[in-house]
């Protein structure tokens, strides 16, 4: 998955793969145009990269109310 | 119509402080008027006329004892997420139940603690996502009035309510209220505790207000954040704006040319008006908002959505169960990266008063739908306050509105702004189901 991280048909079929095994097949037929979009979010996101040390997962609310 | 129920937010007090009006009557008036207007409008979900009535009687005594407070006898209306106590709050999803709140939310208690007449539950989609509401818009009744605080923006605009409150995850308080032809404020993320709020995705949700100018919109905020002064202060020159170009692409052409022309009136009024483009790709912080706002969704109806799967509309369903499969690694990339973004937006947004686009990519749509969140979601992500201001009517007669969007904390500056562009605009003629 590493090297295709910024494939949403690599997401479509993690996420397709999920939903059979959570939900069933005919909720995963239901859901096919919400994981197509889903997929191509979470590959969009995961392109850019980051810096780990400078950019930890807080959250804006409480970072924000800590001004 | 009686014309009092026409009168702006600050004329409620002032006249029962001169005693030119009792807010016994007022209320009175108001319910009576919802209850000939609401059978085909469908704003309101439940209307406590004893409990309103009461409360106003209360507040007669208290002004004859001469305490007139800065929403005396002002009434409003409750999106039916927002927990009223001795009201049920039904969220439009069965599981809830009709058990009544026990406690006001901290945004009621406000309220009443301003003096305002809580009259009800106004109808919200359900759980405040996207299975539409029954309510419908009151300028063209076979079009959505937007969602999810649909009721709120309807009963404003039909001139039931002077003041509404809504919440928005995406863009539940701007839309609907571009839709309906009514002002729609979202202040910034965490300006009002939401203690007694169902949540919808818990990061992103804010508490947002409806009524039918900026300046009532001002008024309301300012008192509930207990500003001493409740007089917004007249901006000294016009205002310098962007116009964000990403939005005037992705909009229908009606609207792209309505905002055009706003912006040279605007420039005609002597505001520097600039065309720019957001420092990033406007579908990556769609993307960023899509798997935050999903995800929360997913992790808080984990247990609800195994007890009671058929509850569900298809929409929220539908994203409570991809929200579900989100891997926890793009959720955590997506808060990292939803930082990044609102420090460079802040940046972006800090070299001018405002930032200038259309509302929504169209007018109202039909009823089958609550409309396109894409131009409100990128603003509810970064936290930053954004206002929905009546710009006009499309060919077809369907309101039109842009948007302000100020930086993160500037709330009354951004209402001053606001206050200035609707001084330019033509104001737009009650709806006709008002």
């Amino acid at each position: 998955m590493t090297d295709r991280v910024h494939d949403p048909n690599e997401w479509l079929r993690f996420l397709e793969a999920a939903a059979q095994v959570r939900f069933g097949e005919a909720r995963t037929l239901a859901l096919a145009e919400e994981l197509r979009t889903m997929a191509q979010s979470i590959a969009r996101i995961l392109a850019e990269p980051l810096d780990f040390d400078d950019e930890p997962p807080a959250d804006l609310l409480s970072e924000r109310h800590s001004r | 119509m009686d014309v009092t129920l026409q009168l702006p937010l600050r004329e409620i007090p002032a006249r029962i402080r001169q005693r030119q009006l009792s807010a016994r009557e007022f209320v009175r008036a108001t319910i009576e008027y919802i209850e000939r207007t609401d059978a085909h409008l469908q704003a309101w979900v439940e209307i406590d006329r004893d409990g309103a009535l009461r409360e106003a009687e209360r507040l007669d005594l208290l002004a004859a004892r001469g305490t007139v407070l800065p929403l005396h006898g002002v009434p409003v209306g409750l999106k039916d997420v927002i927990d009223v106590a001795g009201l049920p709050t039904r969220a439009a999803f069965a599981p809830l139940g009709d058990r009544p709140a026990q406690a006001d939310a901290a945004i009621v208690a406000r309220l009443r603690e301003l003096g305002a007449v809580v009259l009800g539950k106004t109808h919200t989609t359900q759980l405040a996502f996207a299975d539409p509401a029954p309510t419908r818009n009151p300028w063209v009744p076979d079009r959505t009035p937007g969602g999810s605080s649909s009721g709120s923006a309807a009963a404003v605009a039909a001139r039931q309510v002077p003041l509404a409150i809504g919440t928005q995850t995406a863009g539940s308080v701007v839309r609907p209220a571009a839709y309906c032809g009514v002002v729609g404020f979202k202040p910034s993320l965490g300006w009002f505790p939401l203690d007694g709020v169902v949540p919808l995705a818990w990061s992103l949700d804010h508490l947002g207000l409806f009524a039918r100018s900026v300046e009532d919109v001002a008024y309301a905020y300012v008192a509930l954040r207990a500003h001493q002064r409740l007089e917004l202060p007249l901006l000294s020159e016009p205002p310098r704006l962007l116009l964000l170009v990403d939005f005037l692409e992705l909009a229908e052409s009606e609207v792209a040319e309505h905002l055009q022309d706003v912006a040279r009136r605007f420039r005609e009024a002597g505001a520097r008006v600039e065309e720019r483009r957001l420092p990033v790709d406007v579908q990556q912080l769609l993307a960023v908002h899509h798997v935050i706002m999903f995800g929360e969704m997913g992790a808080l109806h984990q247990q609800a959505l195994e007890r009671s799967p058929d509850a569900y509309g298809p929409r929220l369903r539908a994203a409570v169960e991809v929200g579900q499969i989100v891997p926890t690694g793009a959720l955590l990339h997506a808060r990292r990266l939803r930082r990044r973004l609102a420090a460079l937006l802040e940046d972006f947004l800090a070299q001018a008063d405002a930032a200038l686009l259309p509302t929504a990519s169209g007018p109202a749509p039909d009823r089958s739908t609550t409309g396109d969140r894409r131009f409100q979601a990128v603003w509810t992500l970064l936290g930053t306050p954004a206002i929905s201001v009546p710009s006009g009517l499309t060919r077809d007669g369907l309101p039109l509105a842009l948007q302000l969007v100020g930086r993160y904390g500037h709330d009354r500056r951004l209402l001053n702004v606001a206050a200035w562009a609707e001084r330019i605009l033509p104001a737009l003629p009650p709806p006709p189901l008002a």
